[in-house]
């Protein structure tokens, strides 16, 4: 016990106290963080504060005004996405294992800081009332002070013991997440919050009573964590097949598209234009695909091969300018792509069968994604859009990835060319977009653009922002993509030709896979910043996460009055985004170091 | 080779499908543009709003909350004014930035805990909050102290207030600039004499004491300019009238032809440097079709800047900067240096005087009599002229003007009997006594007769809510990340280097200055320049918290004239070349630290 105190105390003494200027700035940095901590937590208690005007208003911050009627379809996107969390988790099941003592010694520090923040917590806090005189009240009396103080210092001293008695028993890292995820759906049954009762002349009851969480949130949230645990039973159960993963895969990249065109949109199909237009569509291209992947070993066609890929090219980008359906094109996109493997891929039999498994279930995908999403939404809601609130905000950012991250690989691509006119082509578009803040970019979508669209023309005002997102994110991508092209040697460009492979397929399967896996970690903090920057078109008065919070709710005074609360709003809204942006740089980090790239 | 090259096909020709591929690619691509383009005149005749230029001249109307010109009389003082609001920000924050950002970096390798534990929280909550967020949140912050009130006014030494902040400050008196430049000279001179010393002692191999010859230089200097010796620099408005003078005098057609000269000067010695690298032994003389293009290319761009120049593109250009078009004239708020045209030399800076306020609430002056005349010497209080007020309760109260400044008058620039508004100039003045800079503290006064408050000009500094806003913001998030830069400049110097450094004996100061500095410096300078873009970028947020610079400027402009396009194409000019000159400056900084390579 003397050695151990002993111990810590020359641990103590060489990281805080080694020399006279480490003294100083020992305690000159504590005081920041004391007063920092004091500040912060008068300022949060202070009872001008009004924490309610963020409880109250969940609702309004992650949907905005979506009809009520029609909340299942939120819940449904949330489960779906939960669902998903549950078989990958299942399916890439690690096998690392953490000793549970090791938990508690975690605990046991967690409690010591709980404990000593306790004491240091300022009894009495001053602040300043609108008319311009300073307030001092109590914030956190003894005795609230003890009922924390107690049962902190009973579980503390109880970690500690549990600490010390050195169990051996360790557990999965990987169940240990539904664990975590097991507390807060508990939590809603057990714990009761504060809610805004009105009486009858509309005035709030004052203090507000306590109350259980509707069940609106509870029962969907149960059965939400309970179909997390079956999936992740079933992503156990498949974890060896390796197929299992690769779909796991394309369809996490899929999820967003059906979320948002079918599940959150509830879109009125018209049965006569699916007959008339999608099927018979549907059905030219799988025959086409069908018969290329067919067809491919066939003296004849493979003479004319390199003519009906041209053809297919000129087609492709023609048909971006006439009039055919938005099926039709992209279907024509998909095809060339599609084509351009097949020869390397269809050499055997097995190949072949699973091209054709692959085309089918794109086209019925791309087919039935894009019927919802042209398709006008049954949901009628105040307001242009059905995306308000943090529903917005997801949008902005997972589709601004979608449509920049291509256009950054075409960009890169084409300032790597050796062709000198498409080089400068694409130095000067990314030079250009990037010089230019993304706000005014964003200005350009809101008034400027409508004036180069043919008249008749119009998209809705977040049509038109993805459309600059896609530039201005794909401009950064593709200087983030380009670090990693230059990254590839030389001989591997050598190796690709030297097998005969086409300019496409050299660059599709030789130089973009390892070019790509490279950048991963630039391209993460990139999608980081771009959802990070889709909090600015608050400035052009679209209604996301932020501008909930910071005008919505400020202005709001039916039925209950929360003017004047917007830094409870604004520290909510940072704290979010702060979760969101925190854990994708952790798991990014995570990756980086499995892939082993910051050792290169 | 040759042979079997003679009978190959067109159309199996590498060379003529890569041609051609691109010129496809430039027309369609040039259609897509004409297409959009022919959209747009079209959509601007049918809305009535033809596209032009005339509004940069016209009066717009509207004021802007601050700045140098608060009621500007030109689009172009309207834009002027957000530009010069935009580089307030970014000059004082690429500063600020540096400093805290090295801080917190060098924090961050500490071996001590609680310093290494606070800055990386410090890090890792500012660096995954949204700016705007913070932004919005320390405008709130400021918005929540209590409005100015009746019994706010008087004198502080702080004040915060929803107004802004306000704080000592060292106020620039009519000689400041002088003073400035003087500054800046004396530096550079101290940092030649440092350099000349520190020559000698390589040179020569004997102790020079370079640092206290140049510290002596610099206090000598300084205390020469403190007593009079900065005036001195006057001299640079003396040679700026001379310029200015002859810039004028040219015609304007000089100008197209001289810029038209220089730029076929530049393509031809590029043109001819390229061709000569391409004699070079390794090239062997052989040219490519990519290098007849770089040339062709580098013809066609000399060419179009030569055609440009003497299209109306280019007289309206000469025209700008020989100011024949009044409006299009600014002077950029360096009076000092640049309004010496009757070239006489300017020992003494002179100022127009503005008519102010005697008495509260007063709009007009009207000058009943002069007590003074050109040539004549005012000391500061002098009753200079009896005028009436109007706009207060008397009607034509009748008042003492005093001098504000002591000097010289040069000029009256009204007659008696005229009136004149609030702000106006009504005389010339050589200042010739008068501190460059002068101590003082804020006050709280009421705006003329409204029931409305504010912080007294000339007195101490106050800061608007959405400057401080939007200052704090960007400093705090561009300082977070040059930490980063910094902790991996300083992690990117091997150990050994600091090992070698200590073996030779030299002290942990002179080994940080010596050794390590100037290698992390080296790995530090690409991504600061970066971060430094960042921060000139993300000062256009400032049009969240209502700070008047260039998008929001911009933004109140094409509310008011409807002029959405060529506003837009104004940001993209100024941002452009705000990158490229940052970019361009940390480039030559670059190429200054590069290692020397055999």
């Amino acid at each position: 016990m003397v050695d151990t105190i002993k111990k810590n105390i020359k641990a103590v003494q060489e990281n805080l106290f080694s020399s006279v200027g480490s003294s100083i700035l020992t305690i000159v940095t504590s005081y920041l963080v004391l007063n920092f901590f004091r500040g912060m937590f008068g300022f949060v208690m202070t009872s001008d504060k009004d924490w309610l005007s963020v409880l109250n208003n969940m609702q309004l911050y992650m949907v905005q005004a979506y009809p009520e009627d029609d909340f299942i379809r939120v819940w449904l996107s949330v489960g779906l996405t939960f669902v998903f969390a549950g078989l990958s988790i299942g399916l890439w099941r690690s096998e690392d294992r953490s000793n549970v003592s090791v938990m508690f010694d975690r605990l046991f520090k967690a409690g010591l800081g709980l404990l000593f923040f306790t004491i240091v917590a300022p009894t009495y806090t001053s602040y300043m009332g609108n008319d311009g005189f300073v307030i001092t009240e109590e914030v956190f009396s003894s005795s609230s002070r003890l009922r924390i103080l107690i049962p902190t210092l009973v579980i503390t001293v109880g970690f500690f013991i549990l600490k010390n008695l050195k169990i051996n028993f360790s557990y999965n890292n990987s169940d240990a997440v539904f664990f975590y995820l097991f507390i807060p759906v508990a939590l809603i049954w057990v714990v009761k919050l504060p809610t805004i009762q009105l009486d009858q002349n509309r005035e709030r009851i004052i203090p507000d009573p306590l109350m259980p969480i509707a069940n609106s949130t509870k029962i969907p949230w149960t059965i939400i964590f309970v179909s997390f645990l079956v999936s992740y039973f079933i992503g156990m159960y498949l974890k060896d097949k390796k197929r299992v993963k690769n779909v796991m895969s394309i369809s996490w990249f899929l999820l967003p598209l059906l979320i948002f065109s079918w599940i959150f949109k509830k879109p009125q199909i018209d049965m006569g234009e699916v007959l008339t237009g999608d099927i018979p569509i549907f059905v030219i291209f799988f025959a086409l695909g069908l018969a290329t992947v067919l067809l491919i070993n066939n003296p004849i066609f493979k003479k004319y091969f390199s003519l009906y890929l041209g053809v297919l090219a000129v087609l492709t980008i023609g048909g971006l300018f006439i009039g055919i359906p938005m099926l039709g094109k992209v279907c024509l996109l998909l095809l060339s792509l599609f084509t351009v493997v097949v020869p390397a891929v269809s050499t055997s039999k097995e190949g072949k069968r699973s091209l054709i498994i692959i085309w089918f279930v794109a086209l019925v995908t791309l087919t039935f994604l894009l019927r919802g999403g042209a398709s006008e939404t049954g949901i009628v809601v105040p307001g242009s859009s059905i995306f308000g609130g943090f529903s917005l905000t997801w949008l902005l950012a997972i589709f601004g990835t979608y449509v920049s991250f291509p256009l950054g690989v075409l960009l890169a691509l084409g300032r790597n060319s050796k062709l000198p006119i498409v080089r400068i082509v694409c130095t000067g578009i990314i030079e250009l977009v990037r010089s230019v803040p993304y706000i005014t970019w964003l200005f350009f979508a809101s008034v400027t653009l409508a004036v180069f669209l043919p008249a008749g023309v119009e998209f809705n005002l977040i049509i038109r922002v993805l459309m600059v997102t896609a530039f201005f994110s794909g401009a950064y991508f593709a200087e983030n993509i380009r670090g990693g092209l230059q990254s590839i040697p030389k001989g591997q460009y050598e190796a690709a030709d030297a097998i005969g492979m086409s300019p496409f397929q050299k660059t599709g399967l030789i130089i973009l896979p390892q070019a790509l896996r490279a950048v991963i970690p630039t391209l993460v903090s990139s999608a980081i910043t771009a959802f990070k920057d889709s909090s600015l078109v608050t400035i052009i008065g679209l209604f996301d996460f932020l501008t909930i919070g910071k005008t919505v709710i400020d202005n709001q005074s039916i039925p209950v009055n929360f003017v004047g609360h917007q830094r409870e709003n604004l520290i909510f809204v940072a704290i979010v985004y702060w979760i969101f942006t925190f854990t994708l740089s952790r798991r990014s980090m995570k990756v980086e170091k499995r892939l082993g790239l910051g050792e290169r | 080779m040759k042979n079997t090259l003679k009978y190959l096909v067109f159309f199996r020709n590498v060379v003529f499908l890569k041609w051609a591929f691109q010129i496809v690619f430039l027309l369609g691509l040039l259609s897509i543009i004409w297409n959009y383009i022919q959209n747009a005149v079209v959509n601007l005749e049918n809305t009535n709003i033809a596209m032009g230029w005339g509004w940069l001249g016209e009066t717009p109307g509207v004021s802007i909350a601050e700045g140098l010109y608060t009621l500007p009389n030109s689009g172009l003082q309207m834009i002027q004014t957000g530009m010069i609001n935009m580089f307030r920000i970014t000059i004082t924050g690429i500063f600020a930035a540096t400093i805290l950002g090295t801080f917190l970096g060098i924090a961050r390798l500490s071996k001590n805990y609680i310093v290494e534990k606070s800055s990386t929280g410090l890090l890792e909550v500012v660096r995954n909050v949204p700016l705007l967020v913070q932004i919005y949140f320390f405008q709130a912050l400021v918005l929540s102290f209590p409005r100015l009130e009746v019994f706010d006014v008087g004198d502080y030494f702080i004040h915060v207030s929803a107004k802004g902040l306000a704080f000592p400050w060292f106020n620039r008196g009519p000689n400041a600039f002088l003073m400035m430049v003087y500054l800046l000279a004396i530096f550079l001179i101290s940092n030649r004499i440092y350099k000349w010393r520190v020559e000698i002692l390589e040179r020569e191999g004997r102790e020079t004491r370079p640092f206290l010859w140049s510290i002596t230089s610099l206090v000598t200097l300084f205390i020469v300019g403190w007593y009079g010796g900065f005036r001195a620099v006057g001299i640079i408005g003396f040679i700026a009238g001379y310029i200015s003078t002859g810039l004028e005098l040219v015609p304007a057609i000089f100008y197209q032809a001289l810029i038209s000269g220089v730029t076929i000067l530049i393509g031809y010695r590029v043109t001819k440097k390229f061709i000569d690298s391409k004699k070079s032994e390794e090239a062997q003389g052989v040219f490519i079709d990519d290098d007849y293009f770089k040339i062709i290319l580098n013809i066609v761009v000399v060419l179009l800047v030569v055609v440009l120049m003497f299209s109306s593109f280019g007289a309206g250009l000469a025209g700008f900067l020989v100011g024949d078009e009044l409006t299009f004239k600014a002077d950029w708020g360096l009076p000092q240096f640049f309004n010496g045209v009757e070239n006489k030399l300017h020992w003494y800076p002179s100022i127009d005087v503005e008519l102010e306020a005697a008495i509260d609430g007063m709009k007009k002056g009207e000058i009943i009599n002069w007590l003074i005349e050109p040539g004549k010497k005012v000391t500061e209080g002098d009753v200079i002229a009896t005028a009436y007020a109007t706009g207060t309760k008397i009607d034509k109260q009748e008042i003492e003007l005093k001098a504000s400044h002591t000097g010289n008058v040069e000029s009256l620039l009204i007659e008696k009997g005229k009136s004149i508004k609030v702000g106006t100039p009504f005389y010339e003045l050589e200042v010739t006594d008068g501190a460059p800079f002068e101590y003082s503290t804020p006050k709280v006064q009421q705006i003329g007769t409204t029931k409305f408050k504010e912080y007294a000009d000339g007195h101490g500094k106050s800061i608007s809510v959405g400057y401080f806003a939007i200052w704090l913001g960007v400093v705090l998030y561009t300082a977070i990340f040059i930490s980063e830069v910094v902790r991996a400049g300083i992690m990117a110097v091997s150990k050994g280097q600091s090992e070698a450094g200590m073996s030779l004996g030299l002290r942990r100061g002179a080994l940080l200055r010596l050794i390590v500095l100037p290698q992390a410096i080296r790995v530090m300078l690409p991504p600061m320049g970066n971060q430094y873009l960042n921060l000139a970028k993300n000062t256009s947020l400032g049009i969240a918290v209502a700070y008047p610079e260039v998008v929001a400027v911009g933004q109140t402009l094409y509310n008011q004239e409807g002029q959405t396009l060529p506003v837009f194409l104004i940001w993209m000019m100024f941002y452009s070349s705000v990158s490229l000159t940052i970019s361009s400056i940390i480039n030559y900084y670059n190429r200054k630290m590069k290692i020397v390579e055999r």
